[in-house]
């Protein structure tokens, strides 16, 4: 037994010789600082640094969970989140196949990069642009509403848009670039196996449904597992430059409720404890993820 | 497309094409917007409505920020970062990605998990600022570029790209003696071209955007990045409690400006992205290794 | 498998070893490091006296400055650091800490050990929290008598209320600054031509006035075109209105419903008591009169997302694109109407001149706050003291260093051409005097670029209102004429822990209720409730709180 192992390791010696340097890096730049989440579990003192401040037990926690409003906000990042994930995640997949199956050069490549411009734009500029267009007396949705005598709606501070409207800008911020990973994944697809399909005389739809689209599998569960995570954590840009009064109630989010917190008191104890109890939630819907696509498929993480 | 296409295939083709074209129309207003605004006098900033066309031309948004010192030392910069930032991300990322692609890696699981628990657990801002001093990084592109050196997302993405690799180009190298460190750098990396592309420009975006390590970590201005002068000229005029004197307020920057600004610091990464679509195209790679 | 096991931690065990030798150096002198500087600054104290003597007077006194507003880094070679450094035999070893991040920034380096002398506190909430830490160093009244007299004159006289600011334990801890700004409430601001348009005669003065007036500005199409299109008012005059009920409740509705507390969590006295001005029942009376002037369309429905829908906080798109008639916010200089006669290229106020931009028919007519039905009136005021400049610990080891720092202070209010240096650059290059009158020969500078050349960088933030004036006079006495209005000043209350605990729960609830009852969605009724729940969730906490330190902070 104790002789075998060494004789696993020496026999791949290159294999570690090339994750050495991965390994070194993770265990320096990552768990040399991690001993910082029991920050958390501290009153934070900036003096008295990390290791010196007094332990707090759970009332960071306490102070978290006890919040006003706090079922609320958690209620509304998993519901926005949870949204995002499912319109979210198929967007940049149907991006991507929709542009595989374009032949003409400059269509291809005009579209692949104006799709992705939308990322270089912070919502500090795009959410006054987003508010612009949906305004109920100049905007151009309202305007074509009225075309069709639809009185104008005010979106932006009606709650039952307004989840809508996060959701549907961050797509369409985020489509064209995230599609980018998927476009990668369809070039690496062996053309032999078009070539066949062809002779069999199959349609195009036939083609992506039954080559392409499982071809991309391996990538496509990876990155569902880890988006999976994401269900917990909310684009703070993009809420707190769209995020008015009138719809805080379906609109305000983890981060946006945090921010005022840490923003004036500089407790990064509080901080550091919704940080953990953010990344906690995470970590168990990636392993659930993780353990329902083993189920189905070979493509996980372990 | 030497064989006939039939009638259902041109009609999803006319769909494709409407569909992206629709969505490629939508994406382009808010940068016509910007552009547009960063060309205009005030006085059309301020009138309602969209600006996705100027109508009366004003370079001077441009003129102030072109003669902005601190634009071009951040330019260089920001470039040299990314770049560098770019090769270390993707040498790394590679080297790690291959042993945990192979199943036969003792302990596969257990070095994976090693990998994967820091995307959960961190330190937070004040250890890590504490490890870089203590690394005798600050003040030097080292505090940008090693931090953030390996991606685990990315890392698990180029994992199991190669998984898909077919397995008989390895094997039948194995058979000729090549070891790991041949087959990685003479077979699957030819092979992954499109992934390589991908990690590289989300790597070399990234860099390019970051600015809070930059604030952090570097205190001369001549080695601050771009995004950071950026992000002072876009904030300013945001906050009322800076007003000590009535002349203050001529100082602060207008939309004219800020946006100018904008479109300055995105232009050149937009322009990679074109040059990277090479290595998009399906079936190009596999066939040339072959042939 | 358990041999496995073991193996796998010892390995990783060895990795990480190897690994974290190279960071624990980083690691482990972090709070060592924060506690030295604690204990020597501690004992730097003490010894004060002894080490002074010793010193050589000659070498010039090093300072690590951060007692600015940082936009970017000064430049240590600019004409105007030179001649500071010259003039006060002194050294500046600036820090950068990005304006935008302060906290972010200056708490890591704080917490790693690192501390400059001079420091700006940009919220006066964190002077009891950096005292706590160690982080600041007392400064006795006497000294600022000693060494700089004009200035503590200065404030005695013109703002007495700068000291409480800056106290804490009964000591001082940090200089107090001013703000000539904080003098004057902000405007009032009709379209003329619209009173003109709808046959009223005077600027409105009283609420029914007001009312008038905006009913018609909604129903007689005071822009002519044909069409129902304008509005009275939008967000920005909203405070006007509730000031003419008593203070009002909100002073800036879109700070607020960003999550900013020190817009709804305002205090005003009754009965010798400190309370919280939105929960008072004048505050349901305005709400009323706004939940009418709603319903009857006066209020903007837009105005939830703003009449400033970009640029510049003071701009207000709705009023330049003609949707409404009145609004507010901004200041005096801000909407300045009359042209300076000595300045040929004179445009007037930045909004003033977007303004004429957008309707070059347009005219525009200062107005005064709403007289309510008991006489009340006025507009939010901003605060009269600006960030005050504090030193460190560090700084107290050698008493040179807040020496020189107040002989700064004092050469900005007796030397006129020394301010001017320092808040406005290089003389000759960029100003000049010509005659009595300040000529800017810079004034296209980013705040960015002042801050490089040295410009409000080593005026140790000393904003002297008679220079200040004798700078701009026109700009003054145009202020002086037509910003005579009541305001609503805000009241200074000292740092009690469990406010800050409260104050996002509490803003939360204040802007969401007063929007809801003004768009009608709650009755004027569930101002009560809203009240009740106020109270309960932390607002009575938070009141006693409040006076008892305030009791103890006058003396009482």
């Amino acid at each position: 037994m104790k002789h075998s192992i060494w004789k696993d390791y020496a026999s791949h010696k290159y294999m570690f010789l090339m994750l050495l340097p991965v390994l070194v890096y993770f265990a320096i730049f990552h768990y040399g600082p991690m001993y910082g989440v029991i920050i958390a579990f501290k009153d934070y003192k900036i003096l008295e640094g990390t290791l010196g401040s007094p332990w707090a037990g759970l009332d960071n926690f306490r102070e978290l969970f006890g919040g006003y409003a706090f079922g609320t906000v958690l209620r509304n990042t998993l519901i926005i989140n949870f949204y995002k994930l499912v319109f979210g995640f198929s967007a940049p997949i149907v991006l991507a196949l929709l542009i595989n199956e374009v032949s003409v050069g400059w269509f291809k490549k005009s579209v692949q990069t104006i799709s992705y411009l939308p990322h270089f734009l912070s919502w500090v500029v795009l959410a006054g642009l987003v508010i612009e267009f949906l305004s109920p007396s100049r905007g151009a949705v309202n305007m074509a509403l009225a075309w069709f005598g639809i009185d104008p709606i005010y979106f932006i501070t009606e709650p039952g848009w307004f989840r809508a409207i996060l959701v549907s800008t961050d797509i369409w911020q985020t489509v064209g670039f995230s599609a980018i990973i998927y476009l990668a994944a369809i070039a690496g697809i062996n053309p032999e196996m078009y070539e066949a399909a062809e002779v069999d005389g199959i349609s195009r739809v036939q083609k992506i449904w039954y080559i392409t689209l499982p071809s991309m599998a391996p990538v496509i569960v990876i990155m569902l597992i880890l988006n999976s995570g994401a269900i917990i954590n909310d684009d703070f840009e993009q809420v707190f430059n769209l995020l008015n009064a009138k719809v805080m109630e379906v609109g305000d989010v983890l981060s946006t409720y945090t921010y005022t917190e840490g923003l004036l008191k500089m407790n990064y104890s509080y901080a550091a404890a919704v940080g953990l109890f953010k990344n906690v939630v995470a970590l168990i819907l990636v392993l659930t993820a993780n353990y329902l696509a083993s189920k189905f498929s070979d493509e996980t993480i372990f | 497309m030497a064989t006939k296409m039939n009638f259902g295939d041109r009609l999803f083709l006319i769909g494709v094409y409407a569909a992206l074209l629709v969505l490629v129309l939508s994406m382009m207003l808010p940068l016509l917007q910007v552009v547009t605004i960063s060309l205009s006098p005030p006085k059309v900033v301020n009138s309602y409505g969209f600006h996705l066309f100027p109508t009366v031309l004003d370079f001077s948004g441009y003129a102030k920020v072109l003669r902005y010192d601190a634009i071009w030392t951040a330019y260089g910069n920001t470039v040299l970062r990314t770049l560098l930032g770019t090769a270390i991300t993707l040498l790394l990322t590679f080297l790690g990605a291959y042993p945990l692609s192979k199943k036969r890696l003792p302990h596969r699981k257990f070095w994976t998990g090693f990998v994967v628990l820091t995307m959960f657990f961190s330190g937070g801002m004040i250890p890590t600022y504490l490890l870089v001093k203590g690394l005798g990084l600050m003040n030097t592109i080292w505090a940008l570029v090693l931090p953030s050196a390996i991606s685990v997302f990315l890392l698990l993405i180029v994992r199991n790209f190669m998984i898909a690799l077919p397995e008989s180009l390895e094997e039948s190298a194995k058979i000729d003696g090549a070891n790991d460190v041949f087959i990685l750098f003479r077979i699957v990396l030819p092979l992954s071209l499109p992934i390589i592309a991908t990690v590289g420009l989300y790597t070399a975006v990234w860099h390019w955007n970051a600015w809070f390590d930059s604030m952090i970590y570097i205190q001369e201005e001549s080695k601050q990045v771009l995004q950071l002068i950026l992000r002072r000229i876009l904030l300013e005029g945001q906050d009322v409690s800076v007003e000590t004197s009535a002349s203050m307020q001529a100082a602060v920057s207008t939309e004219t400006v800020k946006m100018a600004a904008l479109v300055v610091s995105v232009l050149p990464i937009m322009c990679v992205y074109p040059f990277l679509q090479k290595y998009f195209v399906k079936g190009t790679l596999i066939g040339s290794v072959k042939g | 498998m358990k041999t496995t096991t073991k193996r796998m931690a010892a390995l990783l065990a060895c990795i990480m070893l190897v690994t974290l030798l190279a960071a624990c150096a980083g690691n482990n002198n972090a709070p060592e490091s924060g506690n030295a500087g604690n204990t020597d600054g501690a004992a730097g104290q003490t010894n004060n006296g002894d080490n002074a003597a010793v010193e050589e007077p000659e070498e010039p006194v090093v300072l690590e400055w951060l007692g600015y507003d940082s936009y970017a880094e000064p430049d240590a070679d600019s004409a105007v650091v030179q001649m500071v450094e010259e003039k006060f035999n002194a050294e500046f070893d600036f820090w950068y800490v990005d304006a935008q991040k302060w906290d972010d920034n200056l708490n890591v380096k704080l917490a790693a050990g690192e501390m400059p002398d001079v420091l700006k506190i940009p919220n006066r909430q964190n002077i009891a929290k950096y005292v706590d830490q160690g982080i600041l160093a007392p400064i006795p009244k006497e000294k600022f008598e000693e060494l700089a007299p004009t200035y503590t004159a200065f404030i005695d006289e013109n703002y007495p209320e700068a000291w409480d600011g800056v106290m804490f334990n009964g000591e001082i801890y940090a200089i107090p600054t001013t703000n000539l700004n904080g003098s004057y409430p902000t405007v009032v601001i009709w379209r003329q031509d619209w009173l003109d348009n709808v046959g009223i005669a005077k600027v409105p003065e009283t609420l029914e006035e007001y009312e008038e007036a905006l009913y018609k500005f909604r129903n007689d199409d005071p822009d002519g075109n044909g069409q129902k299109d304008t509005y009275g008012l939008s967000d920005f005059a909203l405070p006007n209105i509730l000031g003419a009920f008593g203070y009002p409740g909100i002073s800036d509705f879109k700070q607020a419903a960003k999550g900013d507390p020190s817009k709804s969590l305002q205090f005003t006295e009754k009965d010798g008591q400190l309370v919280f001005a939105a929960v008072q029942p004048e505050m349901k009376e305005a709400l009323a009169v706004l939940q009418q002037w709603y319903a009857d369309g006066i209020i903007d429905p837009e105005f939830l997302t703003s009449e400033n829908t970009t640029g510049y906080w003071a701009d207000s798109q709705a009023f330049y694109n003609g949707k409404i008639g009145l609004t507010g916010m901004g200041m005096f200089y801000h909407w300045r109407h009359e042209l300076d006669p000595s300045l040929p290229d004179d445009v007037g106020g930045g909004q003033y001149k977007a303004f004429m931009d957008a309707q070059p028919d347009g005219e525009l007519a200062f107005g005064v706050p709403a007289v309510g039905p008991e006489g009340k009136s006025g507009t939010p005021q901003w605060d009269t003291t600006s960030h005050p400049v504090a030193i460190t610990t560090k700084a107290a080891e050698d008493p040179r260093k807040l020496d020189t720092v107040l002989q700064m202070v004092e050469a900005a209010v007796t030397d006129y051409e020394y301010y001017l240096s320092v808040t406005s650059g290089e003389e000759g290059v960029d100003w000049k005097l010509d005659g009595d009158t300040f000529v800017n020969l810079s004034a296209a500078d980013s705040v960015a670029d002042q801050n490089k050349k040295g410009k409000n960088v080593l005026s140790v933030k000393v904003s002297y209102d008679e220079y200040l004036k004798k700078k701009d006079p026109f700009i003054y006495a145009f202020g002086d004429k037509y910003a005579n209005i009541n305001g609503y000043t805000s009241m200074f209350v000292p740092t009690v822990e469990v406010f800050e605990k409260n104050s996002s729960a509490l803003n939360k609830l204040t802007i969401e209720t007063y929007l809801k009852i003004i768009t009608g969605e709650s009755p004027v009724d569930a101002f009560d409730a809203y009240t009740e729940q106020f109270m309960r969730i932390g607002g009575t906490e938070v009141e006693e709180a409040v006076n008892a330190a305030y009791d103890e902070l006058m003396g009482r």
